[in-house]
């Protein structure tokens, strides 16, 4: 079992003359919760379709609990699990449905033992029998967890994922994420909502135009800066990404 | 300013709407043209446009567009349709035009993408002009059918020039795809389309089909006998048509007759007759769908609502204790909204074994949850009162109650074979449950741990399992119910033993053609994902043209898939023709090498599609709405 589940080296990803990714390197060891952010454009969304074996890197190496994603991509992908920002949900496929065939597709043979509990963490339990069309907004984003918690991945990669929840639901989301790093998994967390990086995150990389910026804890990242020793992640991120001036902050606008 | 800009600020100005919306259709086609060409940066699209190219050189041979055509024995050029085919035409459509009344059809052509409803509904346009730009937008579809259409029949016949041949189809397209909604909305009477009509709903229907049936055998049935002691096969066409052509049946065949009837012009004097009945029926169309345009309003508006709606009632079924597809059907039913209801899975998926069986088994889930019993129910039994009709007329004519039967279940038989074999060619077209429906869920494929080579063999296994399942089922039908007797008919229908040699060697040959012509139109799917249509829905009849041309691709490419197990096979056989095997013996082999050949094939073609899936750009495929 290697030490990191999640390891990426010099990661590059280009479309065309379009460089999304610039050499992109880290890792992501068990338990621990990576937030991964940065301003639209700066290639989150890239980097994870890389980790995800959606897109091909033009070049650089990625293993997903010892097994390289591109020359090796089955058990890569059946150690890990990808909840992108929009669910993508099969419309003729209901809750059940969804289960048993992520069930099949990555052999959890004590399936029926687990899709009771998960489905009740998630509050989809009464929902068995419904289709994605029926669903809310928030639950199709839940019943895309539940696929991607089924059948309990080394490597977790998530977008957006409490986008459409109530607050309830983003509480027991970020309670059932942390329980996930808790028991081993390694997890990346993509998102714009700083405080929620901040609170589940043990380490944050912060990209922009495809490059890492800075990745560490936010004490690390603060040490770094000492001119702004004591500001949150928010501060942290605007003057890192060079988005701190007057009119970003609102000012100038609320002052017309 | 210009009148159309101020008229987008300002009330709607019907210069504003038309010029607005004719700026949305050039410009996104203008746009559309763009990506397409611009796809052929990459050296797939290159090698498809050159196939196509070629395609169009070496089978259509547009440059013999007004070239030598078809002319009848006495030299006179032939009818595109001639009398007969233009009548067994008509009394196709007129049943064809009886299923949409009875069953009505989704509505594809005029359906709003999720940005129309999204920003035309809210925008000052009247629903009408809202419909009349859906159907101006599907007759460019309908156009582009009647010409490939125009082109593949160039040489049919002599008497239509190209110009008027486009017309002609163009005309008969337009009207089929009016008549289409325009039953389809009556159907709905005011009710959002979609929705359960209930009693009405089978009224329509059964009126439909009882004035069909009535019409046909009242004037069938009397000329039957006439023909089915015809000496010819033409000589009892010609007086089914005559049949057809007599009162009542000419009273439901007219209307579809007059439509197809400039295709059956044999001068451009009769064409000339022909087509302002033909164009007028088609303009009929118009107000009649502008008149029942309520439940298409309804339809598009509504159905947010409509589902915000039945959540809430759910939501207090099953707080009520109501659970699972109970719930549901009660709060459906509670609201009086009798919509589509999920099936149960009767399919069971144990959790462990191979991966890619979980993927042909997500694949049939569709299939099962949209299987209309009632549709396949009325088909049987439309086979059976035709046979029990022919059964009938044998009575009337031999007094012989077990002729009369053993007339019946041999036609019956016919039928599942015909349809058996028919299958091979419609299947593949109209069974999309592979990656034809599943490439825009790209992103969620690519995260499965399935290695590419079985996820493309299990997208193929399911679309052809279900071709073929239904097929085995028609071939069983024609393999059992067959008899014999001492006529001159029922002794030359072959015995069980020898059926069983047909029904085996029909269930190979079949199979074969079946995984070719899918492993075909999913390659075709996956090398130009951005060009080929993609989804659920292969098109309704405004994509004939297409799909025909598609059809033919497919053929020319299956002919070259069997090209070398042809050749193997008939090299074994010729090999082993002096030795001293017995026939069966050596068939067997050749089989054998045939379907090995095959085998070895598309072990190959699935390794090679697994790395074509594996490189495409998911940005070439668009996500599903």
């Amino acid at each position: 079992m290697p030490s990191d589940v999640i390891e990426v080296r010099s990661l590059v990803k280009q479309y065309g003359d379009f460089v999304a990714v610039r050499g992109l390197s880290f890792t992501v060891a068990p338990g621990e919760v990576l937030g991964l952010v940065g301003p639209n454009g700066a290639g989150k969304t890239s980097t994870l379709h890389s980790l995800a074996g959606i897109i091909r890197p033009t070049s650089g190496d990625i293993r997903i609990a010892g097994h390289d994603i591109v020359s090796d991509p089955v058990p890569a992908k059946r150690s890990l699990a990808f909840v992108p920002d929009e669910p993508q949900l099969f419309e003729y496929m209901t809750v059940d449905d969804h289960l048993t065939f992520i069930a099949r597709l990555y052999g959890v043979p004590d399936a029926a033992d687990r899709v009771e509990p998960l489905l009740r963490e998630l509050e989809l339990a009464d929902k068995r029998s419904a289709l994605p069309a029926e669903l809310s907004r928030g639950m199709r984003q839940k019943l895309a967890i539940a696929c991607a918690f089924l059948h309990q991945p080394a490597a977790l990669l998530l977008d957006e994922p409490l986008t459409g929840l109530d607050p309830l639901g983003i509480r027991r989301m970020k309670a059932a994420i942390l329980a996930r790093a808790h028991a081993g998994t390694a997890v990346i967390l993509s998102s714009h909502l700083l405080h929620l990086v901040e609170e589940l995150c043990t380490r944050i990389l912060i990209i922009q135009g495809g490059q890492c910026m800075v990745l560490g804890t936010i004490a690390e990242i603060a040490a770094s800066r000492p001119d702004l020793e004591g500001r949150g992640l928010e501060e942290l991120f605007l003057a890192i990404t060079g988005q701190d001036t007057p009119d970003a902050s609102g000012a100038g606008i609320a002052g017309r | 300013m210009s009148a159309s800009v101020r008229s987008t600020s300002g009330t709607a100005t019907r210069p504003g709407a038309v010029s607005a919306l004719t700026f949305l259709v050039l410009r996104s086609g203008r746009n559309r043209v763009r990506v397409q060409l611009a796809r052929l940066k990459n050296v797939r699209y290159v090698l498809g446009l050159l196939f196509l190219v070629a395609y169009f050189a070496m089978v259509l041979r547009p440059d013999r567009l007004v070239g030598v055509a078809r002319r009848t024995p006495d030299g006179m050029p032939s009818a595109l349709l001639g009398a007969n085919a233009l009548a067994i035409s008509a009394l196709a459509l007129t049943i064809l035009i009886g299923y949409w009344w009875t069953f009505g059809t989704k509505l594809s052509v005029v359906a709003l993408t999720r940005a129309e409803s999204r920003q035309l509904l809210p925008s000052p346009l009247s629903r009408n002009q809202l419909i009349l730009f859906k159907l101006a937008k599907a007759s460019l579809a309908t156009l582009l059918s009647a010409l490939i259409l125009s082109i593949v029949s160039r040489r049919a016949s002599g008497v239509l020039p190209f110009p008027l041949r486009i017309i002609s189809y163009f005309v008969m397209f337009g009207t089929f795809q009016l008549h289409q909604l325009g039953a389809t909305l009556t159907r709905s009477g005011g009710k959002p389309v979609g929705e359960k009509l209930g009693r009405r709903g089978w009224i329509i229907g059964g009126i439909a089909i009882a004035v069909i049936v009535f019409a046909l055998a009242a004037s069938v049935v009397p000329a039957w006998p006439s023909v089915s002691t015809a000496p010819q096969a033409g000589i009892a066409l010609d007086r089914v048509r005559e049949a057809l052509y007599s009162m009542p049946a000419i009273l439901i065949v007219a209307p579809a007759r007059a439509v197809v009837a400039p295709l059956g012009a044999t001068s451009i004097d009769e064409w000339l007759r022909a087509i302002p009945v033909a164009i007028a029926i088609w303009l009929l169309h118009i107000p009649w769908i502008l008149v029942n345009r309520t439940p298409f309003e309804e339809a598009a508006v509504a159905a947010g609502e409509r589902r915000e709606a039945i959540r809430t009632a759910m939501r207090a079924q099953r707080a009520s204790g109501g659970r699972g597809i109970g719930a549901l059907i009660a709060a459906r039913a509670a609201l009086g909204k009798k919509t589509y209801v999920a099936r149960r899975t009767w399919l069971p998926l144990p959790p462990t074994g191979p991966a890619w069986m979980a993927v042909t088994w997500k694949n049939f889930i569709p299939t099962i949850r949209q299987l209309r019993w009632a549709t396949l129910a009325i088909a049987a039994g439309g086979a059976l009162l035709i046979a029990a009709v022919a059964g009938y007329t044998v009575y009337e004519n031999t007094g012989s109650i077990p002729r009369a039967v053993m007339f019946s279940r041999n036609g019956l038989a016919g039928m599942a074979l015909i349809l058996a074999v028919a299958w091979t060619l419609i299947g593949p077209l109209y069974t999309r449950n592979d990656f034809r429906s599943d490439l825009p869920y790209i992103r969620l494929l690519r995260t499965f741990p399935v290695d590419s080579g079985s996820l493309v063999g299990a997208q193929i296994a399911s679309s052809t399992l279900l071709i073929f399942g239904f097929q085995l089922i028609c071939l069983l039908v024609a393999l059992v119910l067959p008899m014999q007797d001492a006529s001159p008919v029922g002794s030359s229908i072959p015995g069980f033993g020898q059926r069983l040699v047909i029904f085996f060697a029909l269930l190979l040959a079949l199979g074969t053609l079946d995984i070719l012509s899918v492993t075909v139109r999913n390659a075709i799917a996956l090398f130009f994902p951005g060009w080929v249509k993609l989804g659920g829905e292969g098109g309704g009849f405004e994509a004939i043209g297409q799909n025909l041309l598609g059809t033919f691709g497919s053929l020319l490419l299956l002919i070259l898939l069997l090209i070398i197990p042809a050749a193997l096979a008939g090299g074994v056989l010729y090999t082993l023709h002096e030795l001293p095997t017995v026939v069966t013996g050596r068939v067997a082999i050749g089989l054998i090498a045939f379907v090995g050949s095959i085998g070895v094939e598309l072990w190959f073609l699935f390794k090679w599609l697994g790395t074509i899936y594996d490189n495409i750009d998911a940005s070439e495929i668009l996500e599903p709405a």
